[in-house]
């Protein structure tokens, strides 16, 4: 497919083809089963870049909601005035707020783990099973392939659940493995997500 | 880009807001429902972290029926209604699923399975998750712009300006790294 034809199909999803053009752009989709796959693969790639930017947008939001809470908190110390409860009222605020930052922080290191795992788990058939399913094929699979499959999503299930010490374990055991066919990938992610 | 009206929010004004990707409409929903979500999947059978999964998951459906035409918006019906909802099935799905049967007792005389709308909502994730996968083994340079383009929505001049390339050079740029993309997706579509 060269430009014009990417910018044509471009234009069609994206409505902004003149009448006649739509007309005869359609025309055309009936007959030329090349051109109709092309559409069909530019809308997937479309729906799925969208989603991910819908995605951004929504953890966007978490971000900003809850640094909001944090920051009402913070005023609310700030606003205290009462001199015999200032201090224990500015000790439990504080407290608060701490425990809402180290909430967040927790919240937003589980989220990104989250979002990697995600990144990772691309046969959605491993992706659904569950997790004593994964790890029974990582002692009994057929084949070192199965197994050492099985094991890499169990490492990506305990990221996905906020397991972290575990999935750093698993991962670590993955990436002393030479003959693991999921060596480099377990080695980025112990670098990518784990400190 | 125009922020929160001051005054009380109508359904019409959250729903236009949203339709044109205002930052400060995603924040009114996350924050009107986050809290009351988790409390509800909390008490049913799910963690914290179930429900901020299952939250993004129903937020990101509604966001993508919203865009796609697919949800109709009808002034009587609230928003968080309609989004909570959303979120509810994803939840009630996942409890559903063989994963957490065991685990739980359906909380509602409902079954996902039949509801054809939640399925094929669901059933998107399978290419979301081939472009998520194919974005990532592009190359920086053009993964950089391909994100700044689809994700950051930002122009090609503005992307020319952040990249210092020229603007005929971006656009060009743009359609190799989108064909690149394709290929990639291409390429994982038999092993799904």
């Amino acid at each position: 497919m060269n430009y014009e034809q990417f910018d044509r199909i471009e234009a069609y999803l994206q409505d902004g083809l003149s009448s006649p053009e739509r007309i005869s752009f359609e025309t055309e989709l009936k007959t030329n089963t090349e051109l109709r796959s092309e559409v069909e693969l530019q809308q997937k790639l479309r729906l799925g870049l969208r989603a991910l930017a819908i995605e951004k947008q929504i953890l966007d939001a978490q971000k900003r909601t809850q640094t909001q809470i944090v920051s009402k908190n913070t005023t609310i110390r700030r606003l205290g005035s009462w001199q015999n409860w200032g201090l224990a009222a500015s000790v439990t605020i504080m407290m608060g707020a701490g425990w809402l930052v180290w909430q967040y922080n927790q919240t937003s290191g589980n989220s990104s783990l989250r979002g990697l795992a995600e990144r990772e788990m691309t046969d959605m058939r491993y992706k659904s099973m569950p997790l004593d399913s994964l790890q029974g094929i990582t002692n009994n699979g057929n084949s070192a392939e199965a197994r050492q499959k099985a094991e890499w999503y169990v490492a990506l299930a305990y990221m996905h659940k906020g397991q972290k010490k575990e999935a750093k374990s698993l991962l670590t055991t993955i990436s002393n493995k030479p003959e693991h066919s999921y060596q480099q990938r377990a080695k980025n992610l112990l670098e990518k997500g784990f400190d | 880009m125009p922020g929160k009206p001051t005054s009380p929010l109508s359904q019409s004004e959250l729903y236009e807001a949203l339709k044109k990707r205002q930052g400060w409409a995603y924040d009114h929903l996350y924050a009107e429902l986050s809290h009351s979500f988790r409390y509800w999947v909390e008490r049913n059978s799910g963690s914290g972290m179930d429900a901020e999964d299952a939250f993004h998951k129903g937020l990101l459906n509604f966001f993508l029926n919203l865009e796609t035409g697919k949800y109709e918006f009808r002034e009587n019906a609230k928003i968080t209604t309609v989004v909570f909802d959303y979120c509810k099935k994803v939840w009630l799905n996942e409890l559903a699923s063989s994963r957490l049967k065991k685990r739980s007792v359906m909380p509602d005389a409902y079954d996902p399975a039949n509801d054809v709308d939640l399925q094929k909502d669901l059933e998107r994730g399978e290419t979301i998750a081939q472009v998520r996968v194919a974005l990532n083994q592009l190359k920086d340079d053009c993964r950089r712009l391909i994100e700044l383009f689809y994700l950051d929505e930002l122009s090609l001049r503005e992307i020319a300006g952040k990249l210092g390339m020229k603007e005929s050079s971006t656009k060009q740029k743009r359609y190799d790294c989108t064909e690149k993309l394709k290929q990639l997706v291409l390429k994982q579509a038999p092993r799904n």
